[in-house]
């Protein structure tokens, strides 16, 4: 087994033990897919629970102090960056098979039928939700460990999201049409989604590789 | 058995106010290193250089003939012991072998559930309902599982009863019975390393106060009993670690300087724990007693 694959798995073993506190989540999926029109809605609604989930390891790392065993291990610092985002997309695969199936089942309860390529797109707007939700949140626990970065993990959110509002109020009528863009390439938004959200977690890694290897040097 | 397990040379080391400095010693290999000293003598600093996860200013960190920082796969070799677990607080024992073994190449599974079950470790028990000596013994059976040729133990005993400080005595003797096999093993139990170290370093406030064979540090030193009448003037014999005790004074001598106490002071070759108490007192309790 390489070290990567061993670090996925010691991270998915992590949080193993607190996977009927997930259940809450699950529970609280489980309302939205009943409420939520259209059903198809929760799918994207199960990525923002799954963000929260992501910072799960954080905690339970530092609660039990795993950073030094991780230290201890064959295995770099940096691979276990990497297996921390690998695991959390897969956590974000798992939440969107979850949806999914709560979305068919809603549907298929309230007789309203979805598309697949509804579901789809869906799925490409959860995922891309994610991907910024967790691409922003990660780094700032690597830049400053998770009991001083939860304080402020969503600064940068918060700041993205200030930018763009600021960005599109300044440029007015100059703004990009997103609305037109796609209207012309109907095809093109789920593609370009799971890329671009693909494209922010990629970023996001390596800038936490940065951020751990540089708070691990003023550790030490 | 030739070459060092391990070695450091002129290690200055700073963690927030408190400093390795200048620290030199070597384990060669197929042997134990006893690191003693008080509380705060810097064993788990020097431990945590050995591992890299401290990076020294300045001098030179050898472990298993590869200079620090080395790659990383150098810990395949490695076993560790810290002073407290590291491991998620609700993992079963099971579930530690699940997290750690795919790390190891040379993992072994016998010999994993050999300890546990020689520890009374129950493997469906979880790891924060060990008591502090059953998670060390924990510790201990993961350090011994992945055929490690250098063994890393900061205060194994420390939480143990006597009866479990024999067996890990007697499981580190099974273990060096294979030659190329070192341990570095730090305490402040010296009775533990009376009975297992070949060599001895004694650190004291982030320095090294004395290395080398356990019997040479032995041989190096008297132990002294008189009256202050009878102890020389401070200056003449330098009285490492004297103390006033209802008989008079008691202190720790250079063997050598023996023929020059007088004929009333009473001479003893000193136990390791005396060593210890003597030289690892403060810097202020080592000069001459004033009557």
């Amino acid at each position: 087994m390489t070290g990567l694959v061993a670090a996925v798995r010691f991270d998915v073993l992590t949080v193993r033990p607190y996977a009927k506190q997930m259940l809450l989540m699950v529970a609280g999926v489980g309302w939205i897919s009943v409420i939520s029109t259209p059903p198809s809605a929760v799918v994207a609604a199960g990525s923002v629970f799954a963000a929260l989930v992501a910072a799960y390891p954080f905690a339970i790392g530092d609660k039990n102090d795993l950073g030094t065993l991780q230290s201890v291990l064959p295995v770099a610092r940096a691979t276990f960056v990497r297996a921390r985002y690998l695991a959390v997309v897969g956590l974000c695969a798992a939440s969107l098979a979850v949806c999914t199936v709560l979305a068919l089942v809603a549907s298929a309860a309230r007789d309203v039928p979805v598309a697949a390529g509804e579901l789809g797109t869906v799925a490409a707007v959860g995922y891309a939700l994610y991907a910024v939700l967790v691409g922003l949140q990660l780094p700032v626990y690597y830049a400053l460990g998770y009991p001083r970065g939860r304080l402020v993990a969503y600064l940068p959110l918060v700041g993205v999201s200030a930018a763009v509002a600021g960005s599109t109020a300044l440029l007015g009528d100059r703004a990009p049409d997103l609305d037109a863009w796609l209207a012309a390439r109907p095809g093109a938004l789920a593609p370009a989604l799971v890329v671009g959200a693909t494209v922010v977690l990629a970023g996001s890694c390596a800038v936490a590789r940065r951020l751990d290897a540089r708070r691990a040097r003023r550790a030490g | 058995m030739t070459g060092l397990a391990l070695a450091l040379h002129g290690v200055t080391v700073r963690v927030g106010s408190f400093a390795l400095e200048d620290v030199s010693f070597e384990l060669p290999t197929g042997y134990v290193l006893g690191l003693v000293g008080p509380n705060g003598a810097g064993k788990t600093t020097a431990i945590r250089t050995l591992l890299g996860m401290l990076r020294p200013e300045s001098g030179r960190v050898e472990v298993l003939g590869r200079t620090l920082p080395a790659p990383d796969d150098l810990r395949q070799e490695i076993g560790v012991v810290l002073d407290r677990p590291s491991l998620v607080e609700d993992w079963r024992l099971d579930d530690v072998e699940r997290a750690l073994r795919p790390f190891y190449r040379r993992w072994d599974a016998d010999r994993y559930a050999d300890l546990l079950a020689g520890f009374g470790l129950d493997r469906r028990a979880k790891v924060k309902a060990l008591s502090r000596g059953m998670a060390m013994k924990l510790q201990i059976a993961v350090a011994l599982s992945h055929d490690a040729r250098l063994l890393l133990l900061d205060e194994p005993t420390s939480g143990l009863d006597p009866v479990a400080r024999d067996e890990l005595v007697g499981i580190l003797g099974d273990y060096l019975v294979d030659e190329g096999r070192s341990v570095l093993f730090s305490t402040h139990i010296t009775s533990d390393l009376e009975r297992i170290a070949d060599h001895l370093t004694l650190l004291r406030a982030g320095r090294v106060v004395r290395t080398g064979t356990r019997d040479d540090l032995l041989t190096a030193y008297r132990l002294v009993r008189g009256s202050a009448e009878e102890l020389p003037e401070a200056g003449l014999v330098p009285l490492l670690g004297a103390r006033r005790t209802p008989v008079g004074v008691e202190a720790l001598v250079a063997a050598d300087d023996v023929p020059l106490l007088g004929p009333d002071v009473l001479v003893e070759r000193p136990t390791l724990d005396q060593v210890v108490v003597h030289l690892g007192a403060p810097a202020t309790a080592r000069t001459a007693v004033v009557a």
